[in-house]
């Protein structure tokens, strides 16, 4: 186990009694392999698995459902599940080709997995329906839906027999992105009133950032496929191993960090950590770490937190602490709602977004960037990314 | 003249030819020389027989088809493509050969006495029949996304009543093609029922057989009255399909 995996079992300063899911396993198939990966999550946790296509977040599911045989141990509220049928696992899934089952009614589809006294069901279907709004589709076939309210559908599906677990594949996935953001409310809305726990498996980040506690991500080497970094979101994208970083589009530079007398800590305290001087070659910016240190960092500055200005203009800056930074701009690429800008500052390359609000014209164009030093997270290389 | 016009022209050839083919036989024998053929005893028993012995056959062809094309499709197990290889024998196996393996294992070696038997027509037709249900099936299943049963097992369903509750309903197009299929093939099955029951007269005579005895002895009306019969009895069980196949289409069918 990585150090940082054990300092955050450490420091959640909980034994292990207290777990709703504690998952130790390992996946053998013929052409690819899951290796070492621990997961442990408390009740009603939500759990992000992101990965890359193909980087075993499906496999990991399944054979936490137990369709796929895997070796480890997986507890689930005290039951050691491991050796346990699907049947009998108490895990609800829900994929993104929605699988309900065609020949049935949406009600029937809801009902499927209970059984019990008819009155019961048909109570019981009626409150998830009114959960997840869709009252008005029980007698509908579900060939008969839309994307949106298939899935809200399958969701209910599995909401309603009370999973201990509930694992979702890319639920929003094969939905536009109106009905995504739609589902993404309600989603959070239920699994909090239902107080369920949550492992959803997707590549989106909008899914991580709108939904998750925590985020665990998986990345394929080869055959083989691991877990590179896991932490509570906030933890994993402020100080991102390099990976995650590339995945995320994280700014992630290599430079020599040194303590710094410049502040004192007062300001940056509510953000934890302490301030870092950081040189960059012939930059220098202020960032904040866990704990002040000297020596080779990594700075991870994420894209969205920077701003953007005239080349001339300056923000106000009380405390003297803010990065300012003289820029060249080296390619703008819009996006939907938001304009993509590669700045150049001395051998230093910057991606940033800011909404198109801003006029960033041409390439070439002089450009400040500023970003505040709570948002320059700095760890220390060649060791241990949670020191 | 292009390359796509030149295949249209040669498809459109090949189905006028057969049609006209088929056709003749209806427009060959006089109709009251028909008629008369069909109350007579020979043909009435070799209905009877063909009829009795295919329906047999394909109940039971169903059911072993079913769980051998469900286990090719889902499950991997040592000698998987032997048994997939094994059933996709008989397609390229003559019929006459099998035949006669049949007769030699089951009257050489088992000794069971069925051979030159009324049961042994059903075994003949048993065995050709199966490659093509069991083929039908398994694409049938591996068209059925392996989703559907986890979710279905998630919900607390076990292997088998998952099978009965979500891969059986899902897979019924499938069971009717193969069951109409298996059953023509069985009416149809010469070579193999000839070999293994005999052909005789008015005991292992089913359909096929009575052609081929009544054309040896020269009684071409006979002869073309049974192949009119099983062509019927074909295009039959083709319309009985079609019209399960469209009412099944307004009650809701699989999800694409």
């Amino acid at each position: 186990m990585k150090a940082w995996q054990e300092s955050r079992l450490e420091n959640s300063g909980q034994n292990t009694e207290n777990f709703s899911l504690d998952v130790r396993l390992s996946v053998r198939l013929s052409d690819f392999e899951l290796e070492g990966v621990r997961i442990r999550l408390e009740k009603g946790e939500y759990l992000a698995l992101l990965g890359p296509t193909g980087s075993g977040k499906s496999v990991l599911l399944e054979a936490i459902a137990g369709f796929y045989p895997c070796s480890g141990k997986i507890i689930l509220n005290g039951r050691d599940i491991t050796k346990l049928p699907p049947e009998r696992r108490k895990v609800g899934v829900v994929y993104q080709d929605f699988v309900l089952f065609p020949r049935m009614s949406v009600y029937d589809n809801i009902a499927y997995g209970l059984r019990r006294r008819r009155e019961d069901v048909r109570r019981e279907v009626a409150e998830v329906a009114e959960l997840m709004h869709i009252e008005h589709l029980l007698e509908r076939k579900p060939a008969t839906l839309s994307g949106g309210e298939k899935q809200r559908v399958a969701i209910a599906r599995a909401l309603v027999t009370k999973p201990e677990l509930l694992l979702m594949d890319e639920p929003f996935s094969a939905l536009d992105p109106v009905t995504r953001e739609e589902l993404r409310g309600l989603v959070r809305k239920v699994v909090r009133e239902l107080d369920v726990t949550v492992i959803h498996a997707t590549h989106d980040l909008d899914d991580v950032f709108s939904l998750a506690d925590s985020v665990c991500v998986l990345m394929r080497n080869g055959k083989k496929s691991e877990i590179v970094q896991q932490g509570s979101v906030e933890e994993v994208f402020s100080y991102p191993v390099k990976e995650v970083a590339k995945l995320c589009g994280i700014n992630y530079l290599i430079g020599y960090a040194r303590k710094t007398e410049k502040l004192g800590n007062s300001e940056i305290e509510r953000f934890g950590g302490e301030l870092v001087e950081v040189e960059l070659g012939s930059l220098r910016m202020i960032g904040k770490a866990r704990k002040a240190f000297e020596g080779e960092a990594a700075v991870c500055i994420r894209p969205e937190l920077f701003r953007v200005l005239p080349y001339s203009h300056h923000s106000y800056d009380p405390y003297g602490c803010t990065n300012s930074i003289e820029c060249e701009v080296l390619e703008v690429c819009r996006s939907s709602r938001l304009v993509w800008i590669k700045a150049r500052a001395g051998e230093v390359i910057f991606r940033c977004c800011v909404t198109p609000s801003l006029s960033v014209g041409w390439n070439g164009e002089k450009l400040r960037l500023e970003v505040e030093p709570e948002n320059v997270c700095v760890y220390p290389l060649g060791g241990d990314a949670s020191a | 003249m292009k390359f796509r016009h030149l295949c249209i022209a040669v498809s459109a050839a090949v189905t006028a030819f057969l049609f006209l083919a088929v056709l003749s036989l209806f427009l060959f024998p006089e109709p009251s020389a028909v008629l008369e053929c069909l109350k007579s005893r020979e043909i009435v028993y070799s209905i009877k027989l063909s009829v009795t012995t295919s329906s047999i056959s394909t109940a039971l062809v169903m059911l072993t088809a079913i769980p051998v094309a469900y286990s090719l499709a889902r499950y991997s197990f040592p000698g998987r493509s032997l048994v997939k290889s094994v059933i996709d024998l008989p397609i390229a196996f003559p019929e006459l050969v099998l035949g006669l393996c049949l007769l030699v294992f089951l009257g050489s070696y088992l000794k069971l006495g069925i051979v030159f038997t009324k049961p042994a027509i059903v075994v003949a037709q048993y065995f050709t029949a199966l490659p093509y249900a069991a083929r039908i099936l398994y694409s049938t299943f591996e068209g059925i996304s392996e989703r559907y049963e986890f979710a279905s097992r998630s919900l607390g369903y076990g292997e088998f009543g998952t099978f009965l509750r979500i891969t059986l309903p899902m897979a019924r197009e499938g069971i009717f093609a193969s069951s109409i299929i298996t059953f023509s093939r069985c009416m149809g099955t010469f070579g193999a029922v000839l070999v293994l029951a005999g052909g005789m007269y008015m005991n292992t005579e089913t359909l096929p057989i009575t052609l081929y005895l009544n054309l040896s002895y020269g009684n071409l009306n006979m002869a073309v009255t049974s192949g009119l019969v099983l062509i019927t009895l074909s295009f039959l069980a083709i319309l009985v399909f079609e019209l399960l196949e469209g009412s099944n289409i307004e009650t809701g069918g699989v999800e694409r």
